[in-house]
């Protein structure tokens, strides 16, 4: 057993596709973990570092497999892509800042580190991306259609008429660690899953794992989750900002 | 290949200090294994609290000004407990599991019906919403997501396969006081007792067995049970009234 940790450490540091690779990759990771994150997501990767404390929302806890931001359905692991999107856009409106100055090569391993914090990436396989529909352009049809979609989804409920995050259930919500949480307000500049048409209707159709967020995957066609983030991408272009 | 890819994940878990668990030994069908029933009635130790009436404070108009937590049904002459979910575990080969592969939980009136339910490995859960108003069913194994999914009024109905053994505790974000848990078993001595707190396992083969009894508001308690080779083996079981 000594031996095989000692061949895996003194491994080349290269994702070579082979198992040694791996797991020099995740070697890495934790270095660059070690410098780049630690502070807020804790030497565990529990989310509770030095600055945790002080922070909300919480930095994000590793160890349960949970992820918010995901391509997957509800209750599957994000992909390497969604994680690493992650890292490297960040959360805006948060204190996870963009990290897409990091090299490439060290945002993978810190993908593959993360992995490594929870047991399920080893026992669980990652859900497969939901497809995206044909891309339509934003249209007052479009809109008008992804306005339908919200209404008739009930979106509402929490988000509020306007889209302020300001519904009739809006206080009265908290996440899976029983802490209180809001809807988002659609109409702000920056959402934070992402602003753009393929950030929304990944959040819609995938839903937020660990908040009150639901995946609609099952209740939506790929084209009306489109027309629904097309709308939802509207009212901040409408704010004229 | 597979087995090279297992031997290093174990070396990296062991590298990154990560605690790897073994799983349980799987269960086999053999069906000269067991001919003992086991019986019980699980009853409550102390008066039964009254019924929690809980404060609607959504959706009272379709959902009512408050309900009835309806969780702890305890018959009054013998004091059983019903719907206490029943299993008994170490067993590894004996009967095969039933053949009832679909659990349908549905919101109606804003409750889950069934609000506790007992079923096989490899079931179909199919969630369905029978009310104008919108529900989510955002169901948890321990601290991981198992699914949450939007159940807008006149929706599809979403399914989802139970492929692993656990507990599943199932709410509803938008009415707090929807509770439902699905307990999924990978063997089939597993029963959710009557109205008088009874319950029956049939085909158990001989050995020594731990009884897990889980109630939603009593929580699980365990007690061993010894089955002989033939004839009967009584399991009962008092649980602590709440205070
Ligand atoms: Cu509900």
């Amino acid at each position: 057993m000594v031996a095989c940790v000692a061949i895996a450490l003194t491994a080349p540091l290269i994702a070579d596709g082979t198992e040694d690779g791996a797991a020099n990759v995740v070697v890495r990771g934790r270095t660059v973990y070690r410098e780049q994150c630690v502070s807020c997501h804790g030497v565990q990767g529990d989310g509770r570092g030095e600055a945790a404390a002080s922070l909300s929302p919480l930095p994000q806890n590793f160890t349960t497999g949970v992820y918010k931001f995901r391509s997957t359905m509800s209750g599957q692991l994000p992909t390497d892509d969604d994680l690493f999107r992650t890292i490297t856009i960040g959360i805006a409106g948060t204190a996870m800042d963009r990290y897409a100055a990091l090299p490439e090569q060290d945002r993978r391993a810190l993908v593959a580190y993360l992995k490594s914090l929870s047991p399920r990436f080893a026992r669980e396989e990652a859900g497969q991306p939901i497809a995206f529909p044909a891309s339509r352009p934003l249209t007052p049809e479009s809109v008008a259609r992804g306005r339908a979609v919200y209404e008739r989804m009930q979106c509402a409920v929490c988000h509020g008429d306007g889209a302020r995050g300001d519904g009739p259930l809006a206080a009265d919500l908290s996440d899976t660690d029983g802490l209180p949480i809001r809807p988002a307000d659609l109409t702000r500049p920056q959402l934070k899953g992402g602003r753009a048409p393929e950030s929304v209707f990944r959040s819609v159709m995938a839903g937020l794992d660990g908040t009150p967020m639901p995946s609609y995957g099952d209740s939506l066609i790929p084209d009306e989750a489109w027309d629904l983030a097309l709308y939802i991408f509207s009212l901040s272009a409408r704010e004229g900002k | 290949m597979t087995r090279l890819r297992v031997v290093h994940k174990a070396v990296l878990m062991m590298i990154l200090g990560v605690v790897m668990t073994e799983p349980a030994r799987a269960y086999e069908v053999d069906l000269s294994a067991g001919k003992t029933t086991v019986r019980g009635q699980i009853t409550l130790r102390g008066p039964a609290p009254p019924a929690e009436r809980v404060t609607v404070l959504r959706d009272s108009a379709f959902c009512g000004e408050a309900v009835t937590n309806e969780s702890l049904l305890v018959d009054r002459s013998s004091n059983g407990v019903a719907v206490v979910v029943v299993s008994l575990e170490g067993v590894t080969a004996g009967k095969p599991l039933p053949d009832e592969r679909r659990l349908a939980l549905e919101n109606r009136a804003c409750r889950f019906s069934p609000r506790v339910k007992a079923v096989p490995a490899g079931s179909q859960l199919e969630i369905n919403n029978a009310d104008p108003v919108l529900h989510n069913t955002h169901i948890r194994k321990s601290d991981a997501t198992f699914l949450n999914v939007a159940l807008p009024p006149g929706g599809k109905t979403i399914r989802k396969p139970l492929a692993d053994p656990g507990r599943l505790d199932v709410r509803c974000d938008a009415h707090r006081f929807m509770q439902a848990t699905i307990h999924v078993f990978a063997h089939p001595y597993f029963a959710v007792t009557d109205q008088a707190g009874k319950f029956e396992l049939t085909q158990v083969p001989p050995g020594t067995y731990r009884l897990r009894v889980w109630h939603e508001i009593l929580g699980m308690q365990e007690r061993t049970v010894t089955v002989p080779a033939q004839g009967q083996a009584i399991a009962n079981m008092e649980l602590q009234a709440p205070n």
